[in-house]
Order: C-alpha cells, then structure tokens, then sequence
C-alpha cells in the first residue's frame, strides 16, 4: 500500500544553491562587517558581473542594493560587534540574481522586516533628510525578500533583475 | 577622500576625484566639503563627472553638505554619471538640487 508522501519540509531559502536549477555561476564571500571591507567586497561583485557581461545598469542596480544591506549589517547589526563577518552567496539565477546574506549581529528591529505591509518610502525631499534612503532603495531596486532571525544568526534572502527593463 | 576646489569667479567648483561616495567615505567626504567650502563664495559647484559609484549614505552626504552651507549659500549639482542620477531620481533628490551637465555648464550658469 502507497505510504502518503510525507510534506515536503521547506528548505532554507536559497542555501547556496539555485533554486531554479538555473544557475549561471555563484559567488560565495566571507569578509569583516565593516565599511571598507564591504566596499572592497562590491568592487569584487561589480567586476564579477560585469565579466558575465551585464550592462554598467545592471550591475550599477545590484551594486547598490547590496551596499545597502551591507552597509545596514556593517552599521546596526554589528554596531557592537566591529569585528563580526557577513557571509554572502549570490547565484546568478536565469535572469535574477539570488542573493542570501548571513551574519550573527543583532536582530533587525521588527518595524524593518520586509513583507507584505511594509514597502517603506523615501524621505520626503523638502526635508532634507540625510538619511532612511536604505530600505527604500532596496525594496524598489530587489525583489522577494525574505528576513528570518534563527538564534543568534540574520540570514536575509532577496534577487535583484538582472535585466534591462 | 581628496576635493580639489578651483575659483569659477562667483562660483566654487570642487572637483570630486574619487569614484565613490560611499559609507566609508560618506562622513570624510562632509568633513571635506566643511573645510573646502569656508570660502566667501554664494555658490558652489559640484563636479561628479568622476564619481561612479553614490549609495545613501553618499547621498546623505551630499545633502549634508547643502544643508551645512546654510541658507544664504548654495550649492549645485554637475556632471552626474548615469548610476549616480538613478540614485537622484529614485529618491526624488533630484528636485532638491540644481543638476547641470558638466561643470562647464553649471559655473556659467547664473547663481539664482
């Protein structure tokens, strides 16, 4: 007698591997959560892809979005902890960058979790604010995002197109 | 982070020669801007025809930079390379400067 498939347990988002069976090549990084280790590291990201031969648009977009992340791990989430290490895989995914970023700082603040419900905004311009650009740039340049806090670990996943619009 | 300023008469063009404004320069690159722009000039211009690369925390800096000049002084925009300009436009920054060209352009232009 058939035994009922057991359900499938989800697997942790983007683990590495490409979840599309996609994949056209994949950077893994291991570097100090801190500003000029994150800078030196999306020099590496920049020139890797533009050696697959994506436009200074494409790779100028995923440049961005991932200094935000960075940059936000860099100065909250090891705020304490100078010498704490982010761990980053990107896949290149058929026309999606998979990105999964992981470190052992502290937790991102509930209001900042990205889902359904919270799409945040830019400042408004009059204001002049000099700050709170971060999310907002991330959310508009990437898509799926996906933030989960397991013990002391942030793992946070998302892809960034990778083709013109 | 090095600012090169030169005398465009009412204007002061200051010269960004790196290719980032980035968060590990973003609060050099305001500290800079402070020091370079104690001069008697109304206006300053901003030449980023070098600069590849503003996340927000270099955006930050630059209206840092706007805001520290205080009310009587400002300070205009040139040369923004396609990523850069995303980054304006996306934020809608873009409204709060004078964006020119190239410097040329932005140092003939009048001061109002």
């Amino acid at each position: 007698m058939p035994t009922a498939p057991r359900k499938p347990t989800p697997p942790e988002p983007m683990a590495g591997e490409c979840p599309l069976g996609e994949c056209g090549g994949q950077l893994s990084l291991n570097f100090p959560g801190q500003p000029h280790a994150v800078r030196a590291t999306l020099l590496k990201v920049h020139a890797w892809l533009k050696s697959g031969g994506y436009s200074d648009t494409i790779c100028g977009d995923a440049e961005l979005v991932l200094a935000e992340l960075l940059n936000n791990i860099a100065e909250h989430a090891y705020a304490d902890h100078p010498d704490g290490q982010i761990d980053m895989t990107l896949s290149r995914c058929g026309d999606r960058l998979c990105v999964r970023l992981h470190d052992q700082g502290a937790e991102l603040p509930q209001g900042l979790w990205p889902g359904a419900g919270n799409t945040p905004s830019a400042p408004a311009p009059e204001t002049l604010a000099e700050g709170g650009f971060g999310w907002f740039l991330i959310t508009h340049l990437g898509e799926d995002i996906c933030y989960c806090r397991r013990g002391k670990d942030n793992v946070l996943t998302l892809r960034i197109p990778l083709a013109d619009p | 982070m090095d600012l090169t300023a030169q005398d465009c008469g009412d204007a002061l063009l200051i010269c960004v020669p790196d290719t980032r404004i980035d968060a590990s320069v973003a609060i050099q690159f305001k500290d800079k801007m402070r020091e370079i722009t104690n001069s008697a000039h109304a206006r300053i211009v901003l030449d980023l025809s070098r600069v590849d690369f503003v996340d927000s925390s270099g955006l930050g800096a630059v209206v840092g930079a706007m805001k520290q000049l205080g009310s009587e002084r400002r300070l205009d925009l040139a040369g923004l390379t396609p990523n850069v300009a995303k980054v304006f436009r996306l934020t809608r920054m873009d409204r709060v400067f004078r964006i020119f060209d190239d410097a040329d352009s932005a140092t003939q232009a009048d001061a109002a």
